[in-house]
């Protein structure tokens, strides 16, 4: 791997797993202790026989892209990332490259079932699910390249960070500090990790009304809807660390931290 | 020379700069301001770095929005506050901006040394001092074959000895033609410095002094 790559598999790549570390260890932990090896392969049997059902499967895919997405997109514009802006000035050719490496390291879980889905056609002779698996691959891999490519030519860019008049006007509580970080900078990532976590337990609890399953399925549930906020954990631990970092020098244990208000009456005004 | 024609820059309904035209004819160039005038906005925009309203014409040719490959293989820029992900090393960064920006190995070995970069040039950027920083931020904005270099606050956090070094990169650079612009509310005949004119940012626009 050349430095160009080398640097955006670090920027991006890297960072896009240590974030989603506790996502792709729930997945793992589903894939590998509640479903078993005999219904992988029932699955995996059903998909290749039924080529139309390839389909649920490239739907999943795409979300999955999108979760690729809302990360590399704001990672782009970081202001420690601003280095990136020089892309554009590279040879075509090493563009190209890196990109591609970059979405296939991206996408590899994906890209990882995948070769289990085309081991197991090719073994029973479905050659259009063959055909369909490496051209969903490929165009996936292309889709990811294309938008990042897009990315780093839109530059110079600014990130648009949402303004609330209101919110100038009044001296804030540190209890909101976060809440409004949060909202301004990432609104995309805040709303669609709620609203994925409240159809994860919402469908879960309708699992109940039809069939009987034991707690372990609610409490999966629990899990992924939990393991979808770990991104607005590593966003906290960014905040604190990195823009407030004068709150680390404040004579407060973290607990009281939370509890701590500022007061009201300070507000500086022009005279 | 750097042409600028009804350069207008807001951030939301705050005006920062509106220069309505201005002509710099560069060599070393001192831009001066007090603090929040628009100094920094003024750099990145040359840079090619944020979007802005305008024109911004380089030798009367190239543009930031334009040309923008062309540019910015031209122009070159250190913040006054560099920021890299703390994961990196200085080696990656001068690696890849040096592919970048067209410098040659031994160039960027050079500039490595003559900086004093070599003793931590594989050490992740997050245990670097902002002096650290700052030498990797000068090291970048050297870095290939560039017709006009930015440097914002060039001095901040500078020993002693980087500040004797950055003076006779400035000096050698000069002598082969590129043109510097130094932003910086300092006085730069502290510096030993002599500059070529002097501009003033204030009241959102930009004036020779």
């Amino acid at each position: 791997m050349g430095p160009i790559s080398k640097v955006i598999v670090r920027v991006l790549v890297v960072e896009f797993y240590k974030q989603n570390a506790a996502f792709f260890g729930l997945i793992l932990l589903v894939f590998f202790g509640f479903v078993r090896g005999e219904e992988h392969l029932a699955i995996g049997n059903f998909l290749v026989s039924y080529p139309s059902a390839l389909f649920f499967l490239y739907g999943l895919w795409l979300s999955y892209l999108v979760k690729i997405l809302l990360f590399t997109g704001p990672a782009v514009f970081r202001e420690e990332n601003q280095f990136l802006s020089t892309f554009s000035l590279l040879p075509l050719a090493d563009k190209i490259y890196s990109l591609l490496v970059t979405s296939w390291l991206l996408f590899l879980p994906a890209i990882v079932y995948g070769v289990f889905l085309l081991y197991l056609a090719a073994t029973q002779g479905k050659w259009i699910a063959v055909i369909s698996v490496i051209v969903a691959i490929i165009a996936f891999v292309f889709i990811i390249s294309l938008i990042l490519f897009r990315k780093f030519s839109a530059l110079p860019h600014e990130r648009t960070i949402l303004q609330f008049r209101f919110a100038t006007i009044y001296t804030r509580s540190a209890k909101l500090y976060f809440a409004e970080y949060i909202l301004r900078n990432e609104p995309v990532l805040f709303f669609l990790t709620k609203a994925y976590s409240c159809l994860l337990i919402i469908g879960t609890s309708l699992l109940y009304q039809t069939d009987e399953f034991d707690l372990r399925v609610f409490t999966t549930g629990i899990l992924l809807a939990f393991s979808g906020n770990v991104a607005l954990l590593n966003k906290y631990v960014i905040f604190y660390y990195h823009n407030l970092t004068i709150a680390r020098n404040l004579p407060f244990f973290v607990w009281e931290y939370f509890a701590f208000s500022s007061h009201r009456d300070g507000r500086y005004t022009h005279s | 020379m750097l042409r600028v024609e009804n350069l207008v820059k807001r951030y939301g309904d705050k005006t920062i700069l509106d220069v309505p035209a201005l002509e710099m004819n560069l060599g070393i160039v001192h831009l001066k301001g007090i603090n929040g005038s628009g100094k920094t906005t003024f750099s990145k925009i040359v840079a090619g770095l944020i979007p802005f309203q305008g024109e911004v014409l380089l030798n009367s040719k190239l543009s930031p929005v334009g040309d923008k490959v062309a540019y910015r293989k031209m122009v070159n820029y250190a913040e006054p506050e560099p920021k890299y992900p703390e994961f990196l090393t200085a080696n990656d960064l001068i690696r890849f901006v040096g592919k970048a920006k067209g410098a040659s190995e031994a160039s960027s070995n050079a500039l490595i040394e003559k900086l004093g970069i070599s003793g931590y040039l594989y050490d992740h950027v997050g245990t670097y001092s902002s002096g650290m920083l700052k030498r990797l931020s000068l090291c970048l904005a050297f870095l290939g074959n560039p017709a006009l270099i930015l440097l914002d606050e060039p001095f901040n956090t500078l020993d002693t000895s980087a500040i004797a070094t950055l003076k006779e990169l400035i000096g050698m650079n000069q002598a082969n033609g590129v043109d510097f612009i130094l932003v910086s509310h300092q006085d730069m005949h502290e510096y030993g410095i002599t500059v070529s004119s002097s501009f003033l940012v204030e009241n959102h626009t930009i004036h020779p002094l």
